[in-house]
Formats: C-alpha cells, structure tokens, sequence
C-alpha cells in the first residue's frame, strides 16, 4: 500500500530552507563558472547512449522510444554532455568548457542533482580547482584526495596483486605483499611522501611523478591527500582522479579521461549532499 | 581521537586487552556502560552485526568484527587487521545421516548468513531457496524447514548436539580491524601507526 505522503525512495523533495538553499548553491556556482569561461548546457533527461557508458547496467532506468529502440534516463550527465559538444554541437561550437546543472536519475528512483563541468582537451589541476571553488563559495573546508587509477591497474596487471584485494581495500594483503615498496606505497598520504621516488619501480614511479606534479600545480596547499592506492571502478576516468570530502559525505569527484577519443577533464558537485551537511552543520 | 566500535562481550574484552599491552593502561566499559574514553580513543561499545554500520557510516573511524560479517554485508570499508580473535567457521550443516546432493535442481537453506550462502550456492552452479532465521538455525532441518543450515561453527557442539554435522566449510573467520574510507584517508598516518603497534601484540600473542 502506498500512502497519500508517500515519495519513492531515493527521490528527492527541497522545500523552503533547503529548496532556498539548492537555489544558492546553484546559482553561487552557475556566477563562478560562467565568469571563468564556461558555457551552460542541458541535456535531455532521455538518452540513447547510456549504456554504452555502463558496464553494468543495473543503474539504468530503461524504456523505449517511438520505435522501441532502447532509451534510458540520463544516469550519468559526463558521457551524454560529451557525445553532445563534440558530435552534434561540434560543427557550430568551439567552446571547450561546459557546465551543467541538472539531475542523474539511477534504478529504481534515485535522483541525485549534480553541478558539473567538463573541460575537452581540459587538465586535471583546472577541474579539481573548479570544484574546489564550488565547495569554498559555499564555504565547505574539506578534504582534497588525489589518486591516480593507474597505480592498483599496474599493481594488478604487472605485479599480480588481486583486483579484490585492491576493490576491498585489503590493506593487511598489501601489507605481507612480496614488494617490499608496496608498503611504502600503503603509507603515502600527503604530498610530501612524493618527494622521494627512486624506491619504486620505473613504471609505478611514473605515475607516482603525474600525482606530485598535479598536486604541485594545485594553489590550495592545505588539507590534500594522496591516496596511491586508491581504487575506484569508474567508467570512463583512466589515470588522476579526485574525491573532496568532509567527514563521511562525499561532496565532489572528478578527474581525467577518455570518451570515444575524446580526451577531457571534469567533475560533479553533489548537490544533495552539500545541501545536508550545511543544513546539519547549522543546526 | 580515533573512535572505535567494539562488538560486545568477549571480542570487545580481547580487544581491549591487546589496547592494554599497547598502551600500558587498562581499558574497560564499566557497568552498561556504551561510549568509553581514554588514552585519545573513544570506545563504543555496540552489538556485533552493528560494528560495520557504525564504521561505515562514520559513526566511528575504526571498528573489530568478524570476517563473516565483513563478506555477508560486503561493506565499503578498509580492511586492516586480522586480530586472531574468536575463530570460528562459516559451515553447511545437515543431518548427521544425510549428505550434501550436489546433483540436485535445489535446496532449501536456513541461515542468518543470506549472502554468503546464496554467493557459495551460485558459485557451485547449484538453485539454493534460502530461509532467512535469526537464531537457533539448526532446528530448521529437525523440523523439515530445510534441507541443509549455513550458520557459524566453533567447536560443533551445538551442531552435535542437535544431530547435525558439518557438511562443508565454506570460510574462515576471526575478527578483524576495519576503518571507515574517508577516515582511513584522512587520518592515515593515526590510523597506520596503531596498526603497527597492534601487529605487533597480535603477532607476539600467535
């Protein structure tokens, strides 16, 4: 039975001090990315081309068009505002930098509202700057972490360290490895564990050298962490990516990668979850 | 201060005495005491199944619990430890006449551990119905409610006492150290540091 109040769960329902609250976040970022060169897109809420953004398709609210081909709702707004700059508006846009404010909707009734920018050709120091503003402009001070997608992908295809113990984060497993530098690798975590490389093998070493220089090229020098060894299956990110948190809330994520050639940079704001830290921090 | 989630009884006990030979210093809940205090830890003292909700949520950056229940909630959090403490194994119990019919199109399984038994099931390509119980699983086949239990073995008694025995061992356990992600991150360099120190005592006791 389903009450007269009832909403489904995961759906998403604002009003007054947290709607109000939605509004300002969203415009406070809107003002900042635009005044930094960025152009506004939405992009439809129905999408043929999920899927080819999802391994796994369980995410994906599916149905079909006109002619029953597969159609989803938009899941993911990274993959379709992509597609959508470089193949359809490509020929009449030379803008590179894009910004969207709009919801993912996943199975069964999830709604997660994001603000998020992709960058085409853009670098992983100016997206995570970006979003970093998003949060100081709402006056969130959390925690930067950068890592690097290709360290647990070489650690697991070159040195035989099991995709589970690096998905579970086993740090015990990785500690009793036979790599004796797998355990200096566990103990990174600031930006000044990255000074001295010449202990890890050539190809982790290199990747290790693309963390510090693009925690180097960060203005904000307070509250970063460098995380090696952390794992994330993301779809399309394929080397640094980035996490900002606060406490146990993830508030931003984002980083390099690949879509169909097209090299880019981006993030998503989590606006849902800015909104019930603020709201919790000011009662 | 590092907070931790300590499962009560006799793993939260163990626990603190290997806290004890760190730190030198006794550590107890005493009464009914829930949240204890002491040498820069907060200790909460919670029921076992609740351990890795209290750690994944935040609510504590480190916590000790079983493996079973690590793998049977298949949590996001870090896994750091083994403390040796209150071994046991996750088991498939039957009759003590019976055995295990792997031929068959399915069997019916009484357990607490839901996920553990249907991921064991799939894995030898066999259909499993599960009976969800939350106690006293062994008289689930005495009474005809299953056909087989999967459920926690120590010593057996209980199971041998009931007229079941152990079929298969599907995993080991003991407890564990866990910490929160966003704790592990953010408060690495504590955290590591206390795993050390542990290591040690765990190591030293065997």
């Amino acid at each position: 039975m389903i009450y007269a109040h009832e909403i489904p769960g995961g759906s998403r329902l604002y009003f007054g001090e947290s709607a109000a609250l939605k509004r300002r976040i969203e415009a406070q970022a809107a003002q900042m990315l635009s005044e930094a060169g960025f152009v506004e897109i939405v992009t439809p809420f129905f999408s043929y081309h999920q899927h080819a953004s999802f391994e796994d398709k369980t995410p994906l609210v599916r149905l079909g068009d006109g002619e029953n081909h597969e159609v989803s709702l938009r899941a993911d707004s990274t993959a379709d505002v992509v597609r959508i700059v470089t193949k359809r508006l490509g020929r009449s846009s030379e803008n590179k930098k894009w910004f969207y404010i709009q919801p993912v909707l996943t199975f069964p009734t999830k709604e997660q509202y994001q603000i998020g920018a992709e960058i085409i050709g853009g670098r992983f120091a100016e997206v995570v700057e970006k979003a970093h503003t998003v949060l100081e402009k709402i006056e969130i001070d959390a925690v930067l972490q950068i890592a690097n997608i290709r360290i647990p992908q070489l650690l697991h295809t070159r040195y035989g360290i099991a995709i589970e113990t690096l998905r579970a984060s086993n740090i015990e497993s990785l500690l009793q490895s036979d790599y004796p530098w797998i355990q200096k690798l566990v103990a990174i975590n600031t930006a000044e564990d990255l000074e001295s490389l010449d202990f890890y093998p050539e190809d982790i070493r290199a990747e290790l050298m693309r963390m510090k220089e693009a925690v180097a090229h960060l203005s904000a020098k307070e509250n970063i962490v460098v995380s090696p060894l952390y794992y994330a299956n993301l779809r399309y990110y394929d080397a640094l990516i980035f996490r900002i948190f606060k406490e146990n809330v993830v508030l931003a994520t984002g980083g390099e990668y690949r879509i169909e050639e097209v090299e880019a940079a981006g993030f998503a704001v989590y606006t849902d979850a800015c909104i019930e830290y603020i709201l919790k921090k000011e009662r | 201060m590092l907070t931790v989630a300590l499962p009560k009884g006799r793993i939260a006990e163990e626990t603190l005495e290997i806290f004890a030979e760190v730190f030198g210093t006794d550590f107890a809940f005493s009464g009914r005491e829930l949240i204890m205090e002491k040498a820069g830890f907060r200790f909460l003292n919670v029921r076992n199944q609740d351990v890795p909700t209290y750690v994944e949520h935040g609510a504590a950056d480190i916590g000790v619990v079983g493996l079973d229940v690590i793998t049977e909630k298949e949590l996001d959090i870090v896994r750091l430890l083994d403390m040796r403490l209150g071994r046991c194994k996750v088991a498939i119990g039957i009759k003590n006449d019976e055995e295990i019919d792997w031929s068959r199109p399915h069997i019916k399984v009484a357990t607490k551990m839901v996920n553990i038994t249907r991921n064991y099931f799939a894995s030898k390509a066999v259909g499993v119905e599960i009976v969800k119980l939350y106690g006293s699983i062994e008289l689930a086949p005495l009474v005809g409610l299953a056909d087989a239990i999967v459920d926690i073995v120590e010593t057996g008694t209980t199971m041998r006492e009931n007229g079941l025995k152990v079929a298969e061992e599907i995993m080991d356990s003991s407890a564990h150290l866990i910490a929160n992600k966003n704790s592990f991150y953010a408060k690495k360099k504590e955290i590591l540091a206390l795993y050390k120190l542990l290591e040690e005592v765990v190591e030293r006791r065997g």
